[in-house]
């Protein structure tokens, strides 16, 4: 059930920083990574056109340096299926979900997917991604060089001050659904956000051994990064952020009592 | 005439559930005490000092005990002089060594807390030296106990290291003076030596060669059941010189088949349990000479039957139970049977021919024969158990006597066609040789593994280990991560120099990366179901749920492997292969 304006006017960002409503957490991770990656800066807007599933296999198609093969209707719809099933998150255009499936994000398998995040479709990520960014900030895990975020980089590099591009170093030591992943991604520039967004809003913990556990939680998930696969670790990371967010959503009115 | 066998009330004592007594179940029973190769290899070294510390470790019921007594009685037999006997152990010196035993090196004694027990038991061996001492010291003890003991004390340096090397590291090589023996991995029935556990004690149970003339109070002249006694049928039949060995072999099959599901780790205790209840059931020469004399059918007290008991509570019986000859559906034979009186000269020829002159039990199967229901509408409910009774036993019976020359001619099956597992001798046969000539099993492994993925392709299938990406439920296409074959192989576990020590027979088959990064344990039942899924069969939900776990485990953790190809297909058939090319381009193509 929604919640009013009168209900939603009960919160009160220092004690809950999330909206209280029908969420979706995979939004919630992708929105993360972006504000990893932009240390704060939200990306409101996008110049890149609306995406299909088959947009990107005629990317495939014309990218002829990286691909090869997608030549008949069978195999174009084949990775077109594929695309729409293991990569990207779709949503129905038009009322009555009666028109083509768009892509809305792309699952959050790497940094690089927040590439085709298209920020024209409103998010049901109820500002989790906030509150899940202040865990990180200002800790060493969101630098570059350290577990989470290296982990997260695996294979790519910074080319500028936002957009990443295959590291051709490493690139061989991926699987091959990540290689053509950020294969596909290097068509692609990541958006910037605007030179006057403000940084999202700063969240202080009230229980810092609460924030600790969750980074300590984090690293420990991540010390299985060479044994468990990216897909499955994804899986992994996005069932602990919801574990921890469901705790520390149960936890402040006990802990004002 | 006597009428009366009083080694039959010996053998009683034997079974878990014995209605006399339990009390021959535990420690040492010299009457039925085989020699293993723990007594040939060990016991001398022990002995003559050759050892200073032997760590026993295993389940309850394997034998510890047993051993360590049958040392102490050795050592008084050489003029050993004890210092102490307590009811968790001895001290005692022999040609100048000290000898200490202590029997459960896991729990408290007389008021003393277990870790101060082996605090003093240890003591020679703390420092980061092999101990000097003339001494000698046995403990039974389980594995965590040692580990969390030992590892974790700082004075055990020496000891130390060899406790952790030997429990983690494969093939490592203990110090001589150090024994460590763990009677899990050793295994009462081993189907390629007719010397295993289960051969040695029936030979003390039938007592072929009349050395202990065991069975001399039960011949005709001494007994005047003989020809009507159950017991003297079951004995018989194993000592017979025409089918005993087939019939000894069968029910070596039998528990071989129990040893491999692993439900269970069978101990010395359960395996002379269950052969007492085999042979025995649980009524003395009185008691079953009364039931004779009542008139009573007492065909389910017969050996065949017995083996599949339906009401027993021992852990054995209960899982012979799941593998009970009569389930398995052979409509042709069972046709052929229901209808046949067994006492024809037909169905001679179905069974062996013995040189047996009672048989009794066809009494019984004959009156269960004709109290069968009168054609389809007789609606007789003890007319139908009657029914059930017959066709039930004959089954058994035929599985242990039944002629397969005969049964192959007539009915185009032998005795292992009784058996739940279509592909026992299959698994029998890699677990006797480790041999996988062509890779031959590899492949129908691997296929069985793709095809679990809902893969259809044999020659894709064969080549890799294919397995599904994981959003693929709702998707026209499915797309399938391949992990190709020649970098998987099939072994046998290996125990290192413990096969000195201890019979030992595989359990199991590990297929594995060779990396050895994952590794998937393959027991009888995950066996049976992958080759059955390799030619078409879908698991129920419960075979799913009972055999897949490990499964499942197996490929997460080969899916945590970098797989450099993507299979795509609509149709299960027509496969797309998408991989990295030698230029480094990503490459779509169809497979052939």
């Amino acid at each position: 059930m929604a919640l009013d304006r009168k209900q939603k006017a009960f919160r009160y960002f220092p004690i809950m920083p999330i909206d209280a409503n029908n969420l979706n957490f995979e939004q919630a991770i992708v929105r993360l990574l972006v504000l990893l990656h932009t240390k704060g800066k939200v990306i409101a807007k996008t110049n890149k056109d609306t995406l299909y599933p088959e947009s990107l296999v005629e990317i495939i198609k014309e990218s002829q340096a990286h691909f090869e093969g997608v030549n008949d209707s069978v195999r174009e719809r084949l990775v077109k299926n594929w695309i729409a099933s293991d990569f990207a998150t779709t949503i129905i255009e038009g009322k009555g979900r009666t028109g083509r499936p768009r892509i809305s994000n792309l699952k959050p398998l790497h940094l690089a997917t927040i590439k085709l995040l298209d920020p024209r479709i409103r998010s049901q990520d109820r500002d989790i991604s906030v509150f899940l960014y202040n865990v990180f900030k200002g800790t060493a895990v969101a630098s570059d060089s350290d577990y989470l975020m290296s982990y997260l980089l695996e294979g790519t590099k910074r080319e500028g001050q936002f957009n990443l591009v295959a590291d051709e170093s490493k690139f061989n030591e991926l699987d091959i659904e990540t290689q053509f992943l950020l294969r596909l991604l290097d068509n692609f520039r990541v958006d910037l956000p605007s030179t006057n967004t403000k940084l999202v809003a700063e969240y202080k913990f009230l229980c810092e051994a609460q924030q600790k556990q969750f980074l300590i939680d984090t690293l420990k998930l991540l010390v299985y990064k060479n044994s468990v696969p990216r897909r499955e670790l994804f899986n992994y990371i996005t069932v602990l952020f919801t574990f921890h967010t469901a705790l520390f959503v149960i936890s402040p009115p006990l802990k004002s009592i | 005439m006597q009428n009366y066998n009083p080694n039959i009330d010996s053998f009683l004592k034997i079974y878990s559930q014995s209605l006399l007594s339990t009390g021959l179940t535990r420690g040492l029973d010299e009457n039925t005490y085989i020699q293993t190769k723990l007594d040939k290899a060990l016991k001398d070294d022990i002995l003559n000092g050759l050892k200073k510390l032997i760590v026993l470790t295993g389940n309850a019921g394997d034998g510890k005990t047993a051993f360590i007594q049958l040392i102490e009685a050795g050592a008084e037999d050489r003029g050993a002089v004890f210092s102490s006997r307590t009811e968790n152990g001895c001290k005692f010196t022999l040609n100048g060594f000290e000898f200490e035993s202590l029997y459960d090196g896991s729990q408290d004694f007389e008021g003393k807390a277990n870790d101060q027990l082996l605090k003093e038991f240890f003591k020679p061996f703390e420092g980061s030296k092999e101990p000097t001492a003339k001494i000698v010291k046995i403990i039974a003890i389980n594995e965590g106990k040692l580990r969390d003991f030992i590892l974790k004390k700082k004075e055990y340096n020496w000891l130390g290291k060899e406790v952790h090397h030997y429990l983690e590291y494969d093939n490592f090589e203990l110090n001589n003076s150090l024994a460590f023996i763990n009677l899990n991995n050793r295994s009462v029935v081993d189907i390629k030596e007719q010397d295993s556990i289960y051969d040695e004690l029936l030979d003390v149970f039938l007592d072929k060669e009349n050395k202990k003339q065991l069975w001399e109070p039960c011949k005709t002249e001494n007994c005047s059941y003989a020809n009507n006694c159950y017991i003297k049928y079951n004995v018989d039949t194993f000592r017979d010189d025409k089918k005993g060995e087939v019939v000894k072999n069968r029910l070596k099959e039998i528990i071989l088949a129990v040893y491999l599901k692993k439900e269970k780790h069978i101990t010395m205790r359960d395996i002379r349990s269950l052969i007492s209840f085999i042979f025995f059931n649980k009524y003395t020469c009185n008691q079953l000479q009364n039931s004779i004399d009542n008139g009573e059918n007492l065909l389910d007290r017969y050996y065949y039957n017995n083996t599949f008991n339906d009401i027993e509570q021992d852990r054995m019986v209960d899982i012979l139970r799941q593998i009970d000859v009569a389930d398995m559906p052979l409509p042709k034979l069972e046709n052929h049977l229901y209808f046949q009186n067994p006492r024809t000269e037909l169905e001679e020829n179905i069974f062996i021919k013995g040189s047996l002159d009672a048989n009794p039990d066809l009494n019984y199967l004959e009156e269960y024969y004709k109290n069968k229901p009168e054609g389809t509408s007789d609606n007789d409910e003890i007319k139908k158990e009657s029914a059930d009774a017959f066709l039930s036993s004959m089954k058994r019976k035929m599985f242990f006597e039944g002629n397969d020359d005969f049964l192959r001619e007539q009915f185009d099956i032998n005795h292992y066609s009784f058996l739940p597992y279509k592909y026992f001798e299959r698994y029998n046969q890699f677990l006797r040789t480790g041999k996988d000539n062509n890779n031959q099993l590899r492949s129908d492994i691997v296929l069985a593994i793709s095809k679990s993925e809902k893969i259809y392709n044999e020659i894709i299938g064969k080549e890799n280990v294919c397995i599904s990406s994981s959003s693929l439920k709702k998707s026209t296409t499915k797309a399938f991560y391949g992990f190709t074959a020649a970098d998987f192989e099939i072994v046998l576990p290996d125990v290192g120099d413990q096969t000195k020590y201890i019979e030992y027979f595989p359990d199991h088959i590990i297929f594995r990366h060779v990396d050895k990064s994952a590794s998937l344990e393959i027991n009888i039942d995950l066996f049976e179901i992958l080759m059955r899924i390799g030619e078409g069969y879908v698991p129920t939900s419960i075979e799913i749920r009972t055999f897949f776990l490990n499964l499942e485990m197996f490929k997460r953790r080969v899916l945590a492997k970098r797989s450099t190809k993507v299979f795509l297909t609509e149709d299960d058939s027509n496969l797309y292969l998408f991989e990295k090319s030698k230029s480094g381009k990503l490459v779509l193509s169809i497979t052939q």
